[in-house]
């Protein structure tokens, strides 16, 4: 299977940890700037709920013994990561 | 704004599209156990941070993001999305999670005209996203009174909820009656 380590620096547990974790993040951002315009709130509180579906998916592949990893899930386990990453300065 | 939301924006979208695409391949019967045990405790689970939502928006948002997820497993990404856009719309602190209950519910009325093991079909999406966009207008005075029912201290001068920052609204079809 071709690719399969370049998305494995943290694996699919983590990577469902770190999202819950960044979701986490972005809701205390918002929690700390209620002067944050509608718009980028509205944007902010958007990624939320992609966040959520997004460990939602990852969770549920990885618990279907019968599902199959291919390089669809790695490199979605690889934008998670980075999902992960850009969300950090908001912490 | 020194922190770059459109650049998390775009990840965000771009990752969500590859979820979509990776959900299409797992079981049919396996997504409908993982919703069964999921979405059993998912009122008291909402509940549960409704009170929460009292002493913070980041603990309380916290079950949301877990909450809504439940809702939206299996279908489209965008009905969570949604459910986050109208909430943040609304302007409240407790009102996600009331959205996010009934977005469950209408999901379960949906799934009960069919097998939770059949994916949904198109048509199906699109009125589950359109029901999710429609309550926006009215949504706002009747999660309210539903909250107030629950916890009356815990609603914080809410405002009325803006029309403007739910781009989907304009335009989709007339709202059916439900």
């Amino acid at each position: 299977m071709p690719n399969v380590s370049t998305s494995q620096p943290s694996g699919p547990l983590l990577t469902i940890e770190n999202l819950k974790l960044a979701g986490l993040d972005l809701c205390r951002y918002i929690g700390r700037a209620p002067s944050l315009p509608d718009a980028e709130r509205v944007e902010l509180f958007a990624t939320i709920g992609e966040i959520s579906y997004i460990s939602d998916v990852i969770e549920l592949a990885i618990s279907d013994e019968a599902f199959v990893r291919d390089e669809a899930f790695d490199k979605l386990i690889l934008n998670a990561d980075k999902l992960v990453e850009l969300s950090k300065p908001f912490a | 704004m020194n922190i770059n939301i459109h650049s998390l924006r775009n990840q965000s979208l771009l990752t969500c599209g590859l979820a979509e695409e990776v959900v299409k391949k797992i079981r049919a019967e396996h997504k409908q156990e993982w919703l069964a045990t999921r979405t059993a405790p998912v009122s008291e689970t909402i509940a549960k941070h409704a009170k929460q939502a009292g002493y913070g928006i980041g603990v309380a948002s916290f079950g949301l993001v877990s909450a809504t997820g439940i809702a939206v497993a299996g279908g489209p990404a965008a009905l969570g999305v949604t459910a986050f856009a109208i909430g943040a719309a609304a302007g409240g602190k407790a009102i996600y999670h009331v959205v996010a209950e009934k977005i469950a519910r209408y999901r379960q009325e949906l799934s009960a005209n069919t097998s939770q093991a059949e994916a949904y079909a198109p048509p199906q999406d699109a009125e589950l996203l359109s029901r999710a966009v429609l309550m926006n207008p009215a949504i706002w005075d009747e999660a309210i009174s539903d909250l107030a029912r629950r916890q009356p201290l815990i609603i914080d001068m809410p405002k009325p909820a803006s029309r403007d920052h739910i781009p989907t609204l304009k335009t989709l079809a007339p709202p059916a009656p439900f």
